[in-house]
């Protein structure tokens, strides 16, 4: 079985070291970028316009931090508009964030539940500002963020740019590998904006510039997975989306198996639907430069190569829980039986072995450059232990869970 | 930013991938072979050890029996460090590596020979051998043999005047034949040569130190010795 399952381990193994230097590789080149650059207040007036959309469908109990986490945005209160979408609320998410209208910077709006895209279209269709952004109601941002976001903007090609997502207090070991994940994924993110990768523009706080949605159109329902869907149309109409690694979003995280399972169920199975039913023709087409040849390919592929390695890692653990077993079955605790015992010949450095060590070691290289980019500075964490003991565990649930819905094509719901 | 496709840039990164899994390659087969030398090492070292013992036997002859450790023909925690190193090399290099089995065929002639020279000093010095001779098997899932590794593993730690011989049933060798041949053993395993006598299936730590009642004594000599040196 393991000899049949040799080659194919062996090109998964060379697609992801190869993805993983194209990573490194790239960071190398564009280290710079990746600095924490001190902070400088533009001149009073040089300030775009910005309304921040918050679609909500019962957030009643989150949805207070979220608006005033926007209020104390460090940014001319002039300038900042916050449209409150009530998207058909059960519970009183209406009543609490109509409480926040004696701010002249709030209006609230309702409307029969209709899904995000269609709160986040009718945000826009009210904004007369130059940027347009969105806030999960579940999300809250840091004072700076959106100074942090705005002078990518003084770029003209860029026309959207996306923040750092990270956890919002972890509590839990569910909660905690997430937080890990999350910091890798704003390294992973800067990386593919600094080769125009990037595939999403999180719910949580991508600003858009506003004139972008008179050419491609609004957001659409994208499989349940609008904010992946915008970003693939705007990368098909070749503009530039920048990830402004400074800029924190923290938002809140499944705290439980089944509840991160439902949203990587829709966050994945909305990447394969979106990818292959209506951005097919950008898979491997070099016009669409290192997102087609690249990213979007990796991304469809690792989704068979995190089920096989995880599949082996899964049976290495339950080999080692099985053999501690039969020792424990044939010896008990006797004396002579010595479990941390040491040897170094022992060691498994065995080719396809060493190949996933050095794998292991880029994946941890990431998390603390994840880590520096978010905490600024290089530190070990808890969560990062975590992360590298069960995330290889746990993914697989939601990896098969895409597929099988992919490929029956059932659709996911957004909450 | 990196507005387009850079094919230099593909081209690069393929190149470093492959010289990443070249390096690993050689790596890993550097370090295959220092153990493979580390196993060929502590086999000849054992066989110099048969070879002494064997000229010590035919120069003495009996006087041989007057002194105890250093008559033993090879000494046990040699052989045990051995057959450890091998059971790693069969579990990552897998039971039919041609040289994981080579280097068994040759480990399992040094055990045979071990086993006639610790006969033939039993029998001059008129004692009784304190050997258990076992037979397992890699084909199919044997988890009595695993369980009944662990077991003989512990012993030999505790009894270091207890030599066990370990042998793959299957290993195809013209002196494990032999050896099945004069106990006629059946196809069933895990066995133990006790007293030239077969014992099939799992035995427990306490089973085997039954079967073996001097063991008890050598126990308690070493806790004695431990006892009266503290």
């Amino acid at each position: 079985m393991d000899s049949f399952l040799t080659p194919p381990i062996y090109f998964f193994l060379f697609l992801t070291t190869y993805f993983e230097v194209f990573l490194l590789v790239t960071y190398f080149e564009e280290k710079e970028h990746f600095l924490i650059p001190p902070k400088t207040k533009r001149m009073p007036g040089k300030y775009p316009s910005v309304t921040i959309i918050v679609p909500a469908w019962n957030e009643e109990r989150t949805i207070s931090g979220t608006i005033l986490s926007l209020l104390a945005l460090d940014y001319p209160k002039d300038k900042l508009k916050i449209f409150v979408i009530n998207d058909g609320s059960t519970d009183n998410t209406l009543e609490v964030a109509r409480e926040f209208e004696k701010n002249s910077q709030v209006r609230v709006f309702t409307q029969k539940n209709g899904g995000k895209f269609t709160c986040l279209n009718l945000g826009i269709s009210h904004s007369t500002s130059d940027l347009v952004g969105c806030l999960d109601a579940d999300s809250y941002v840091a004072t700076d963020a959106l100074q942090e976001m705005i002078s990518y903007f003084d770029n003209a090609e860029v026309m959207a740019v996306t923040p750092s997502v990270q956890i919002h207090k972890p509590n839990n070991v569910i909660q905690r590998v997430q937080a890990a994940e999350y910091m890798i994924g704003e390294f992973t993110r800067k990386l593919f904006s600094r080769f125009n990768g990037l595939y999403v523009t999180p719910g949580p706080f991508s600003i858009y510039r506003r004139s972008i949605f008179a050419k491609i159109g609004g957001f659409v329902h994208g499989y349940s997975t609008e904010d992946m869907e915008m970003a693939l149309r705007m990368q098909s109409h070749r503009m530039k989306i920048e990830n402004a690694h400074t800029a924190l979003v923290y938002t809140v995280s499944p705290a439980t198996p089944s509840a991160l399972y439902k949203q990587r169920v829709r966050w994945v199975s909305g990447f394969l639907k979106n990818a292959f039913f209506k951005y097919r023709h950008m898979f491997l087409h070099p016009r669409y430069g290192n997102l087609g040849m690249i990213t979007m390919p990796f991304a469809f592929i690792s989704i068979f190569i995190s089920i096989s390695f995880s599949a082996l890692y899964a049976k290495n653990l339950y080999s080692i829980a099985y053999e501690r077993y039969l020792q424990y079955s044939a010896l008990g605790f006797h004396p002579a039986f010595r479990w941390l015992q040491f040897d170094w010949f022992s060691l498994n450095l065995e080719f396809r072995r060493l190949l996933v060590y050095v794998l292991l070691f880029t994946t941890i290289f990431f998390i603390l450059m994840g880590t520096r980019m978010v905490l600024r500075k290089f530190t070990v964490t808890r969560d990062m232990l975590y992360f590298l003991l069960l995330y290889g565990l746990i993914a697989p649930f939601w990896l098969v869970g895409s597929l099988v819905k992919f490929v029956s094509s059932k659709e996911v719901r957004w909450r | 930013m990196q507005k387009e496709l850079n094919p230099k840039k593909y081209v690069l990164v393929f190149l470093i991938t492959l010289s990443v899994f070249a390096v690993v390659f050689l790596f890993s087969d550097f370090l295959y072979n220092r153990r493979v030398t580390q196993v060929k090492s502590i086999e000849d070292t054992i066989n110099r050890n048969i070879l002494e013992s064997e000229i010590q036997y035919a120069l003495l002859a009996d006087s041989s029996c007057e002194s105890d450790e250093t008559t033993s023909p090879v000494l046990v925690s040699e052989l045990n460090n051995l057959t450890k190193r091998l059971a790693y090399m069969e579990d990552q290099r897998g039971t039919t590596d041609e040289e994981v089995i080579s280097l068994k065929k040759y480990y399992s002639l040094l055990q045979a020979k071990d086993y006639l020279l610790l006969r033939e000093h039993a029998r001059q010095c008129g004692d009784k051998p304190l050997s258990i001779i076992y037979f397992y098997s890699n084909a199919g899932n044997c988890d009595d043999c695993k369980k009944m590794g662990f077991v003989l593993t512990s012993m030999r730690e505790d009894y270091n005047k207890l030599h066990v011989y370990s042998f793959d049933y299957n290993l195809g060798l013209s002196v494990i034949d032999t050896l099945k041949s004069i106990y006629k053993l059946e196809d069933r395993f895990p066995v133990l040569i006790i007293n030239r006598k077969p014992y099939y299936g799992f035995k427990t730590r306490e089973e085997v130190e039954q079967l073996i009642p001097e063991l008890a004594s050598i126990h308690a000599a070493s806790t004695t010795a431990t006892t009266t040196n503290n």
